[in-house]
């Protein structure tokens, strides 16, 4: 409940106009419905009383120019319903999703390798329209029901007070219905994700370009298809047995249902023909009861079923944004490009005393008690097999995971206590396992220093830097180049090495304090790597870089080499220190050194 | 050409729907025929209750009429309830059987078509198709059939009254609709227009809901890049959003006219007739509700058959993507020899298609079976391209590759490409079990197969590691659905992938392309020699940059920009003063020699 009003306040908050016109849209509409009704009786009366005497009175041509108004009147609101449906959705979607996002930035990178997490964030990510839909049917539904019952509720009170308590019945079955049905759907939904999430999953090896080659040699479609269909057939098999309870449920009120209205009916027939009321309010009567029960339905139904059902899915979405106070949302919605480029941010020294981390659900330590000191100007080498914890040193030092023990201090101040959003200023960062949007080239680059997206000179010294210039002279729209097809057809596709350089050049974007690379020319071929590993030094001009690769050709660059092993830092020193020592570099430098005799 | 396009598509659906599920037509007519019935009592009852009140009717006999309708339409709603259900569950049938079609067609298709750039839109418009006419059968059956049985039942009444209501209701109906289907041409091309818009909209959506993007957010400004894209496009979304409500507005004034024109019309015929004495005032009521039902069911039929109309054409764009043909596997039916001795690359020159630029060009070399070879070269030298011509991925632009004399795209698909267990470069691996990334329950869950499966663990070095797990093989492989799924490090991975290659059944060929690029050196030359020395009955093919792990093999080829450049053992090769391959060498060499490390100094 409590998430379901936080929610709803900052929407409420953030389009209160569109609201207080789809109130008032509604509550009209709803006002035209027990209208006709009105209508209809002083017609039936006028037709039972005067016409059937030959006589058709002024009253009867007034209303059949009611009902012309009230025509109209329909029109001009299932335009303005449409109009603000649309306006109002995407409004809210876009508020929705940017909450989220913006939240998204802010959760640290090992939450992403739990698997509950996965789970809730596909979840949410799945319905965040739904907050959307959820608002405007919740006023759909409030404002153009109420102003009904109430209406109906006081003109049974004037002509007939029994249907009161009818109404009153009905309101309270369809209630209990709604709670027990809206747990189920809810819980049966989210039983499903994993299923569903596997469903996705293989949906998507289908398409996946790679797996077509698989699938080609290696026959494995049948057992892809197998696994897909067993998959199809347990979702099918659960949603059947959703289906059963519900209908049961369903069936049972339904029968309550026609039992209170068969009373109704013969509550009225019993009033009419004791002449307690005339043919005319007989026929009103009987269609607001109608009207009036179909209200309070969809009212108890939808309101019960929006606190029971979608305010748990606001509970999931909420357990994502939040905590988030209102400090933290002014400071999310204000746009990133607005952040003070000019801030200090003058890197002097990193220090990682005694730092652990073990991965979400992992059942050993990735680091063992790392201590590295970093100092400006220089440029250290991790080096180490795969497994060995380079790249999750990498994150801690960066920031991206804070759930490590030890202490990380930047320029003399433990980070813990930092936002993010300050340490990552920074770094520029080539990861390792990294994404190529389908944007242009110059978007792409941009996107490591945002704050500069709009500086031509910057750019081109990023791209220089990274040897991407024969890349972008490639093409003939230049850096305006869209990658891949997604956004465009006329998307181009990169090679692996040259998507890398693209990587490379967003981290050198903004001339980054410290340079954190992580394997940056894993698919670059030796001879391309000589060219971008030939003017490093010049091109890093006194500032810091972290190096972190395999390859011993690179870590000889360095001006210290980090040997890990096993979440260890090993040995640590320059080559010809390392060399001297004749420890594990030594071997592993020798071995490789032997390959080429 | 239209019409049978129609025909055919309709036929399709009936079909499928049958094959799927012999019951769900008739489920569907009855569900149809129940629904009419309730709306049927619902129109009759008002009027039969005034009828007997302003008749002065005994209250009993009113009851007796209430309890029997509300009994009957308590039944009804329970078999409408109950039909529904079942045809729900019919429905998610049909999806996924054509869903399931669709996947094996896409699996014999030929890749050269799946790589085409055009190719996701293919299979994006045939996978909207299947969902876009899945309901063609139900509006068929439940809805047109039944509303044409409320069409007549009220026209019958109409005709009763005054013949002239029928000829207005008709006639407002026909000229809205009309109108209608004007507008709503107008709103589709709109629509078309917003489609680019739309496309756009759904990528950003997807790339900023991926996770593997979330995790890297923090990194760098995306979110909020993503975020200014998406409201830019919003904006362009909702300009066309207004022309379309636009539209919509004329259209319900239109309606809202006819509507008007009707109600009015309606009203003074019965008017007319109730003064005149001829229609009663419980027939009063029924006339003026059954021209509403009318309405409805006309506009609900007119609906349905739009519908019908529109998921006849996504019908055909998955019927078009379901005959794109599967030349790769169906050519060639000869049997492969059961031993072989020569592969023969003759003049071959590769162009991607809808390019200019060849990839590869006039390549001839021959490998036996009893050589290793070696294929090196630069990124984008066409060493992959190479692979993928061989295993039949692609046909060469021209030449031929032979097997022992027979170009290979003459012998059948499925033996042919039984004979080779490549590792590719950009390898999958997959979250099912560790023993299902490797068999794919290809073998048979066996005690003698397990063995064997052990037994190629032992030779790629997992067997320790995946013994020690508690459930062994059927460990799930990733965290992606299960917690305690185990996740391998790169060179695992690596060796996985190549256990993978060594249990596929019969194959005696081994192709190498570069799955190693994230191993250190050393790490690559002993899978290399591993393989080397434990793999191959037939062919054994090697594909790196990194010419310190494939000097071993008898034959390699430098392939430079597309062309063979040198061709020899690497002694040979060495031999060769300024050859590419010695250059490269030496690069490559030159971080373990005092070269690099002078380099660096200078710069210092």
């Amino acid at each position: 409940m409590k998430q379901t009003v936080w929610i709803m306040t900052r929407v409420l908050r953030y389009c209160f106009k569109y609201i207080l016109g789809l109130v008032l849209v509604f509550s009209f509409s709803s006002l035209i419905r027990v209208g006709v009704n009105f209508l209809n009786r002083n017609v039936i009366n006028e037709l039972t009383e005067n016409a059937a005497a030959g006589r058709i009175s002024v009253l009867f041509f007034i209303c059949l120019i009611c009902y012309l108004v009230v025509w109209l009147l329909s029109i001009f609101q299932g335009y303005l319903e449409a109009f603000a449906n649309n306006l109002f959705r995407l409004k809210v979607d876009v508020f929705m999703q940017k909450i989220f996002m913006k939240k998204s930035v802010q959760i640290t990178q090992e939450r992403f390798f739990e698997t509950d997490f996965q789970n809730q964030y596909s979840f949410v990510c799945g319905n965040t329209n739904r907050a959307s839909a959820y608002i405007f049917n919740l006023i759909t539904i409030l404002f153009s029901n109420i102003a009904v019952v109430f209406s109906s509720v006081l003109l049974f009170a004037k002509y007939e007070p029994m249907l009161i308590a009818y109404a009153f019945s009905v309101m309270i079955f369809q209630g209990v219905h709604t709670i027990i049905t809206s747990n189920i759907s809810y819980n049966a939904s989210k039983k499903q994700i994993k299923a569903e999430r596997i469903g996705a999953y293989l949906a998507g090896l289908f398409v996946d370009k790679r797996t077509a080659k698989e699938m080609r040699i290696y026959d494995c479609f049948k057992f892809f298809m197998s696994k897909w269909e067993y998959n199809n057939e347990r979702l099918i098999h659960e949603r059947i047995k959703i289906d059963n309870k519900q209908i049961a449920y369903n069936h049972a009120v339904e029968i309550i249902n026609v039992l209170l209205r068969f009373i109704s009916i013969y509550i009225l027939l019993f009033g009419v023909t004791r002449n307690k009321y005339d043919t005319g309010t007989f026929v009103m009567l009987f269609g607001l009861a109608e009207v009036c029960v179909s209200g309070i339905r969809s009212l108890t139904g939808n309101v019960f079923s929006g606190i029971f059902g979608d305010a748990k899915y606001f509970k999931d979405y909420y357990e994502i944004v939040a905590p988030i106070d209102k400090k933290q949302i002014a400071e999310a919605l204000r746009n990133s490009t607005n952040e003070d480029p000019d801030e200090e941010r003058y890197f002097t020294d990193m220090k990682l005393e005694n730092i652990t981390f073990t991965y979400p659900n992992a059942d050993r330590q990735a680091l063992k008690g790392v201590d590295l000191h970093l100092k400006r100007g220089e440029i250290v080498s991790i080096l180490g097999y795969n497994g060995s914890g380079k790249t999750t040193l990498s994150k801690v030092l960066s920031g991206a995971f804070t759930e490590y023990g030890g202490n990380v201090k930047l320029n003399g101040n433990d980070i813990s206590g930092m936002p993010k959003a300050s340490i990552y200023r920074y770094f520029g960062i080539a990861p390792q396992e990294y994404t190529i949007f389908s944007l242009s080239i110059r978007d792409n680059v941009s996107l490591g220093c945002i704050e500069k997206m709009n500086d031509d000179d910057e750019l081109e010294i990023a791209c220089q830097k990274a040897g991407m210039q024969n890349i972008i002279g490639k093409f003939p729209l230049g850096d305006a180049t869209i990658l891949g097809k997604e956004y465009s057809p006329d998307g181009v596709e990169l090679s692996g090495g040259e998507s890398q350089r693209i990587i490379l050049a967003s981290a050198y974007m903004g001339s980054p304090e410290i340079l954190l690379l992580d394997e940056p020319t894993a698919s670059i071929d030796p001879i391309h790597e000589v060219e971008i590993l030939k003017n490093f030094r010049e091109i890093l001009s006194g500032k810091t870089a972290v190096l972190i690769s395999h390859r011993i050709g690179f870590a000889r660059l360095a001006d210290r080499i980090v040997i890990m092993k096993e979440g260890r830092i090993v040995e640590e020193g320059s080559h010809d220190d390392l060399l001297a020592q004749n420890g594990f570099y030594a071997e592993m430098f020798n071995k490789q050194k032997k390959l080429y005799e | 050409m239209r019409k049978n396009k129609t025909l055919k598509c309709i036929l399709f659906q009936i079909k499928k729907s049958y094959k799927t599920n012999k019951s769900e037509i008739p489920y569907l007519i009855a569900a149809g025929l129940m629904e009419e019935a309730q709306n049927m009592l619902s129109m009759l009852f008002p009027a039969a209750i005034l009828s007997i009140i302003s008749g002065g009717g005994k209250a009993q006999k009113a009851l007796i009429i209430v309890t029997s309708v509300n009994l009957l339409l308590v039944i009804f709603s329970f078999l409408v309830e109950y039909a529904s259900r079942a045809l729900c569950l019919h429905g998610i049938r049909l999806v996924n059987t054509m869903q399931l079609d669709m996947n094996r067609k896409t699996m014999h298709m030929n890749y050269a078509d799946i790589k085409e750039s055009s190719y996701i839109n293919k299979y994006d418009t045939a996978s909207d198709g299947i969902w876009k006419s899945s309901d063609t059968v139900h509006y068929l059956f439940r809805v047109i059939l039944s509303r044409v049985v409320m069409i007549s039942a009220t026209l019958f009444i109409f005709i009763r009254v005054h013949f002239a209501v029928a000829a207005v209701v008709f006639a407002t109906i026909i000229f809205d609709y009309a109108m209608n289907a004007h507008i709503v041409k107008k709103q589709h091309a709109n629509d078309t227009e917003n489609a680019v818009y739309r496309n756009r909209q759904k990528y950003l959506d997807d790339t900023l809901f991926d996770q593997n993007v979330q995790k890297d957010a923090s990194f760098n400004s995306a979110n909020a890049f993503l975020l200014h894209k998406r409201k830019e496009l919003t904006k362009s979304i909702l300009q066309v959003v207004r022309k379309n409500t636009m539209l919509d507005f004329t259209d319900n004034t239109i309606g809202a006219a006819c509507t008007l024109v009707r109600t009015v019309f309606t009203y003074l015929i019965a008017l007319k007739q109730y003064i005149a004495g001829k229609l009663h005032i419980a027939d009063f009521l029924l006339f003026i509700s059954a021209a509403q039902q009318m309405t409805d069911a006309f506009f609900q039929m007119v609906n349905a058959a739009e519908y019908i109309r529109k998921a006849v054409n996504y019908c055909d764009d998955y019927l078009k993507y379901m005959e794109i043909p599967e030349t790769d596997r169906t050519e060639g039916n000869l049997e492969v020899p059961k031993h072989f001795h020569v592969l023969e690359f003759r003049n071959v020159s590769f162009k991607y298609p809808g390019r200019s630029e060849y990839v590869l060009r006039n390549l001839s070399f021959t490998v036996n079976t009893n050589e290793v070879m070696a294929i090196v070269g630069d990124n984008g030298a066409g060493k992959s391209t190479l692979v993928k011509l061989l295993l039949r991925l692609y046909k060469p632009s021209s030449g031929e590759i032979l097997l022992d004399g027979v170009s290979i795209h003459d012998y059948r698909y499925d033996d042919y490409t039984a004979l080779f267990a490549p590792v590719f470069q950009d390898y999958m691996t997959y979250s099912f079990t560790v023993g299902e990334n490797i068999y794919f329950g290809n073998t048979p869950a066996s005690a003698g197969a397990n063995a064997d499966l052990y037994k190629i663990l032992d030779k790629v070095g997992l067997k320790d590691k995946i013994s020690a797990l508690p459930e062994g093989l059927d460990t799930p492989y990733t965290k992606r659905f299960d917690p305690h799924g185990i996740v391998f490090s790169g060179g695992e991975e690596q060796r996985l992938v190549i256990a993978r290659a060594f249990a596929k059944a019969g194959a005696g060929s081994m192709i190498l392309d570069e799955p190693t690029a994230s191993l250190d050196p050393l790490a690559e030359y002993e899978i290399n020699k591993l393989i080397h020395s434990v793999a191959a009955d037939d062919f054994l093919i090697f594909i790196s940059h990194r010419l310190s792990t494939t000097k071993f093999a008898d034959k390699i080829i430098v392939l430079q920009n597309g062309e063979p450049a040198e061709e020899g053992s690497h002694a040979d090769l060495m031999g060769l003063d300024n050859g590419i391959y010695k250059t490269m060498y030496c690069i490559q060499s030159s971080y373990y020699t005092d070269e690099t490390m002078r380099m660096s100094e200078k710069n210092k």
